[in-house]
């Protein structure tokens, strides 16, 4: 019980509590805590914005993602890495394009999915279902 | 010329995002993994949940995720936050209903949802760091090219 209160605090309760103090300065979406690609694009989108005027879609310079990568070098240091993924690096290249144009198709990752589904949205079901989906034809293929 | 409030958010997130990583690595968590594995085998995940409820809780990443941000929408509520309704158009939820699809067969073909290769690359991953690669330069790809069919059909 111990591992899902953790689970809990650091993956719902405290990302969507934590940007309260900032919907004061600008109207954030829904559930705007934790989502990898949102924040991603904030932050490349805000870099291009400052560097050559862009005018991209963002909501401010969310650092989030650089703090999960900090985050995984240090839990990593404390308990030692995890299996190392199989295949080749092009094609790695090739799906993490192909994931976030996708992500970003939809507006939300898997991630702000699951915490919009604890406000209740009907959006994001829509959104799990096909997800849900498109693991099933991956794993279709996969056994054959 | 920094505008007032984006230092605080800089700070913030980057302060959430070490926590989540760190917990996220401890745990392995994943949100495409739980799918993969309650779709491949329906009823190995049924019998486990009916052995033990606390341990299946433990390995589970959507229930505790979902009802972390149902306890902070009560808090929000509690502190004044009104969440209001979202304006939805049907051609934007078809877009992001193929989307999704395209979504669940990448993250599955690559083992992981972006937040697990995020924290995947934090460990020293050379491919978590080709797929991340792949990931900022289809995010600059999208906006150049691809925006203006998502927000004509949103319309």
């Amino acid at each position: 019980m111990r591992k899902f209160l953790v689970k809990l605090l650091a993956l719902g309760l405290l990302p969507t509590l934590a940007l309260y103090p900032l919907t004061s300065y600008k109207p954030l979406p829904q559930a705007y805590g934790l989502c990898v690609i949102c924040h991603a694009r904030d932050l490349v989108n805000y870099l291009l914005d400052s560097l050559a005027q862009a005018r991209f879609l963002t909501y401010g310079p969310f650092l989030s993602v650089l703090g999960i990568i900090l985050g995984g070098y240090l839990g990593a240091g404390r308990s030692g890495r995890s299996s190392p993924l199989p295949g080749k690096a092009l094609n790695y290249f090739l799906l993490g394009f192909l994931a976030s144009v996708s992500a970003l198709m939809m507006g939300m990752c898997t991630a702000r999915i699951a915490l919009l589904i604890g406000w209740g949205s009907l959006e994001a079901m829509v959104y799990l279902v096909g997800v849900s989906l498109g693991v099933l034809a991956w794993l279709r293929r996969e056994k054959r | 010329m920094v505008a007032e409030g984006e230092a605080l958010i800089a700070l913030l997130t980057f302060a959430v995002g070490v926590i989540v990583g760190y917990v996220s690595q401890r745990y392995t968590v994943c949100f495409v993994s739980p799918l993969k594995r309650l779709l491949l085998s329906p009823r190995l995940v049924y019998y486990q949940a009916r052995a033990s409820l606390g341990e299946f809780l433990d390995e589970s990443v959507y229930p505790s995720a979902v009802v972390g941000s149902f306890a902070a929408l009560l808090c929000l509520i509690l502190l004044g936050y009104n969440p209001g309704q979202p304006y939805l158009a049907v051609g934007r939820v078809l877009a992001g209903l193929v989307g999704a699809v395209i979504f669940g067969y990448v993250s599955a073909a690559a083992g992981g949802c972006p937040l697990h290769m995020h924290w995947k690359a934090g460990e020293g991953d050379r491919k978590a760091w080709s797929y991340l690669l792949g990931f900022y330069l289809g995010i600059i790809y999208f906006y150049l090219f691809m925006e203006g069919l998502i927000l004509e059909l949103a319309r």
